[in-house]
């Protein structure tokens, strides 16, 4: 069964297939969520959110386009989204911060962390960048299909994707240069 | 395309290979688990389903009244509360336990907004940071 079959017998009303369809997406759904995020358990809420937004909004699903496409668009906006919010939040509470300057505790120095190594290539990329380098390497998407997803053009998409093979050859040859 | 694109060669060492992308790149195998969304997303819609249901099946001067409560809530949480307390006229009892800020509900462009409540360590400030729901 395609997925535009799974989405039409949910449309009327058969849970059963929507089931399918996040069976079927859960795991590029994580896949694309990390990579965009940088981070685990923001990309599990995200995908939690942008399941439910999916299948909320499943009447608006152009039946002509790709499921995989449409939701994978849905989703990096969500997680494009929830960077802006925290970004957003991050400058108010520094606001108040520089308003009531209390003293500041250094953290511990500490080693980095698992999560800290998984992602050290992936942080210094912008979340566009990253959604693209995900998208051409682990899933064979050409730039169109980039800007698809992005929702931008195919030559916007093509800078995105460029920039972050660039910084990313950069942070290998710094890594490699480093080494004794 | 800007102009720097074009003048660097896409075979080039300026430009991270598909391999290098590739291992860079956390793909589906190197997740792990993924844990399972269907009982969250079943709960959620049900809380969607039956908050809809409540406020399509309730009349309209009903819907009037749960709105005008909500409000008064909101106006005596976050108002007239603190400013018995600055007062001191609330019993200290009281004024030690009570329950000073609750929201309801929060709307923006009239859309439920999210709402979230910050408690800082003074204990004379708590911020509301309301979001556009996703």
């Amino acid at each position: 069964m395609t997925d535009n079959d799974l989405v039409r017998e949910c449309l009327v009303g058969r849970m059963g297939s929507y089931r399918e369809l996040m069976n079927r997406y859960r795991d590029h759904a994580m896949a694309i969520a990390v990579n965009i995020l940088a981070n685990r358990e923001d990309a599990e809420d995200a995908c939690q959110e942008a399941f439910l937004k999916a299948y909320q909004n499943l009447d608006r699903f152009d039946a002509n386009r790709s499921y995989k496409n449409w939701f994978y668009a849905l989703l990096s906006n969500h997680c494009l989204d929830m960077i802006r919010k925290r970004a957003r939040f991050k400058g108010f509470i520094g606001r108040l911060r520089r308003e009531e300057p209390s003293p500041v505790i250094e953290p511990p120095a500490t080693s980095p962390s698992f999560e800290d190594l998984e992602f050290r290539y992936l942080r210094p990329l912008r979340p566009k960048e990253r959604t693209a380098l995900f998208l051409w390497s682990q899933e064979g998407y050409s730039t169109a299909e980039i800007a698809s997803v992005l929702g931008c053009s195919p030559n916007t998409a093509g800078v995105h994707l460029y920039r972050a093979r660039v910084k990313l050859k950069t942070l290998l040859k710094e890594k490699n240069d480093a080494r004794p | 395309m800007p102009d720097h694109k074009s003048r660097i060669d896409e075979s080039g060492d300026d430009l991270a290979t598909l391999e290098e992308a590739r291992r860079a790149t956390i793909s589906r195998e190197k997740l792990g688990g993924v844990k399972d969304f269907w009982p969250e997303f079943m709960v959620a819609v049900g809380e969607k389903k039956s908050r809809k249901d409540v406020w399509m099946g309730a009349r309209p001067a009903l819907k009037w009244a749960m709105g005008a409560a909500g409000l008064l809530v909101v106006i005596g949480g976050g108002i007239l509360v603190p400013k018995l307390l600055r007062r001191g006229s609330l019993p200290a009892a009281v004024a030690k336990t009570a329950v000073i800020f609750r929201i309801d509900s929060v709307k923006i462009d009239d859309k439920p907004a999210q709402a979230f409540i910050f408690q800082t360590q003074d204990q004379g400030s708590t911020f509301v940071w309301v979001e556009k729901q996703l």
